[in-house]
């Protein structure tokens, strides 16, 4: 399964989006901040960030943009803010994430997005429900 | 219900000894047969319906790129599987046309009853192996004259112009599928996660690259369309190479490399049933209603990028690009990058841009903040695509 990054100062963030991509089978990582995030980037080279936009000193846009400026493959990112507020999500569109959400979130919905990247569901072409999941 | 047949082929009564032991665990499930060559497994494929073969390379008499290519003209609704040791190169691209999955041994069973699992499910409910047979037959997908020209050429070029290898490729559908099944196996490189053609072009090497083009140009070579067919092949490669620009732009960083293949294999079913039809295929086709013995294309699609392992998120696309879109106030994702671009072409098309079946539903995606936010002239941007894609293949 996925190595995820989460980079949020909330811990109480933190502790939900281990407790729901862990069961998943996921496995975590946690940045307290900007700085550690961007350490924990290079160390553990995950296959997905969760970086929310508002923290002390490096903020979420200035990881983003150390993400972006790597070479190689780029790396899934879902961007996290305080609340329903466009105009920091226009900018996090402009700068490249790739998913965007607005707290609260209900948890299920990061464990669809994770899980449309790196899931293995075999898709149907008849429409009748669910497909098969592996 | 019956079980799944499972045939698994090896010369070494030693490895199909192996097999037979650690796939115990498995025998309430599948219906499991073991050949020691490629004799005895196209009598046993004979005596009953199987689902999935699985065939070692190097074997005296008939090797297993043999096999697999007899099977796929004889029995084409068998899933086929490469479990091999090390491989010539020469026999790994023989091998590389005729099998749909590729495994090096030793392969943990784990990977193995999983590649199986998957090759029994088939991803059309209601035409199954119908798809499954019609999917099976394509080994390699038609191509235009001009591009296999033009990938001659960027092989030409390689040393003076490296970037136009990677460039020809990433137009040219039929290789890139091949390049992306193929490059799930440490057989021909493993792949960089999420990478885009051009990284996955590198990891291949070009001698890999110039025998794949080698062998499709000897798919294809003695072909001579007849205009309509040739006519249906330029428009739909047409709309797949605009579509897999466009949706450069309009899909997010990561999703790129999937969006772009996705687009560029969106028609697969239909380059896949003219496949049959020049080969030689008793299936009846019908490009103007893009059915293929009564189905529609995308089922014979999604079934062959399926079989051929293609990364879930452009399979999915694929799947999708028909159905009506909803967009995830989270993002677009790869699927709705796909449909975005696909209308937006489609709208170019068909003369008139204003005037579309699906004004209601671009709409409301146009003015998705991931859209939105971009000062972005998409209709320019696809007018743009299109007349770009017309120019191509340039020879």
């Amino acid at each position: 399964m996925a190595k995820i990054l989460v980079v949020d100062d909330d811990p109480a963030i933190r502790q939900l989006l281990t407790d729901v991509l862990e069961l998943d089978g996921h496995e975590i990582h946690l940045a307290v901040d900007g700085h550690d995030g961007l350490r924990l980037l290079e160390l553990t080279r995950p296959d997905f960030v969760v970086l929310d936009v508002m923290m002390p000193g490096i903020d979420g846009y200035d990881v983003l943009r150390s993400i972006r400026a790597q070479e190689g493959d780029p790396l899934p990112v879902l961007m996290l803010t305080a609340s329903a507020d466009p105009a920091s999500a226009a900018r996090g569109w402009v700068d490249g994430v790739d998913y965007y959400l607005a707290k609260p979130f209900a948890p299920d919905v990061v464990l669809d997005i994770v899980d449309s990247v790196f899931g293995q569901r075999i898709p149907t072409t008849d429409g009748t429900g669910p497909p098969e999941r592996f | 219900m019956t079980k799944p047949k499972v045939l698994f082929v090896d010369d070494e009564p030693r490895i199909l000894d192996g097999l037979r032991r650690s796939l115990r665990g498995k025998r309430t499930e599948w219906d499991m047969s073991f050949a020691p060559g490629g004799e005895p497994a196209l009598e046993l494929l004979a005596t009953a319906k199987h689902d999935v073969i699985v065939s070692d390379m190097r074997m005296p008499g008939m090797d297993g790129a043999e096999l697999l290519t007899r099977v796929s003209i004889q029995y084409p609704e068998v899933a086929r599987v490469v479990l091999s040791g090390h491989t010539e190169p020469e026999a790994a691209i023989r091998v590389a046309i005729a099998g749909h999955r590729f495994l090096t041994k030793p392969t943990e069973t784990e990977t193995l009853t999983g590649v199986i699992d998957q090759l029994i499910v088939k991803t059309s409910g209601t035409h199954g192996s119908e798809a499954r047979h019609i999917a099976g037959t394509a080994r390699a997908l038609p191509t235009l004259p001009g591009q296999i020209a033009e990938l001659g050429a960027a092989l030409a070029a390689q040393d003076s112009d490296p970037a136009r290898l990677p460039q020809a490729v990433s137009l040219d559908t039929g290789l890139t599928a091949k390049v992306l099944q193929l490059s799930n196996s440490a057989f021909f490189g493993a792949r960089p996660k999420n990478a885009g053609i051009a990284a996955v072009v590198t990891a291949m090497g070009v001698p890999t690259i110039q025998a794949l083009v080698s062998a499709t140009a000897e798919l294809w070579s003695p072909t001579t369309w007849e205009p309509e067919t040739e006519a249906f092949l330029r428009l739909t490669l047409r709309h797949a190479v605009a579509t897999a620009s466009l949706v450069e732009s309009v899909a997010s960083p990561a999703h790129r490399p999937h969006a772009h293949a996705a687009a560029l294999l969106q028609d697969v079913g239909g380059l896949a049933a003219l496949a049959g039809l020049v080969g030689g295929s008793p299936h009846s086709v019908d490009l103007g209603l893009g059915r293929c013995e009564g189905m529609p294309f995308r089922d014979v699609g999604v079934e062959l990028l399926h079989l051929w392992g293609l990364p879930a998120p452009v399979t999915a696309a694929v799947a999708e690009r028909d159905l009506p879109h909803e967009p995830a106030e989270a993002g677009l994702g790869v699927s709705g990058a796909v449909r975005v671009a696909h209308l937006l072409i489609q709208g170019i098309e068909a003369g008139d841009p204003s005037i579309g079946m699906h004004d209601d539903e671009l709409k409301v995606l146009l003015a998705h903040p991931q859209m939105a936010t971009r000062s972005c002239d998409w209709d320019a941007a696809a007018e743009d695509a299109w007349e770009r894609a017309g120019k191509w293949p340039a020879a």
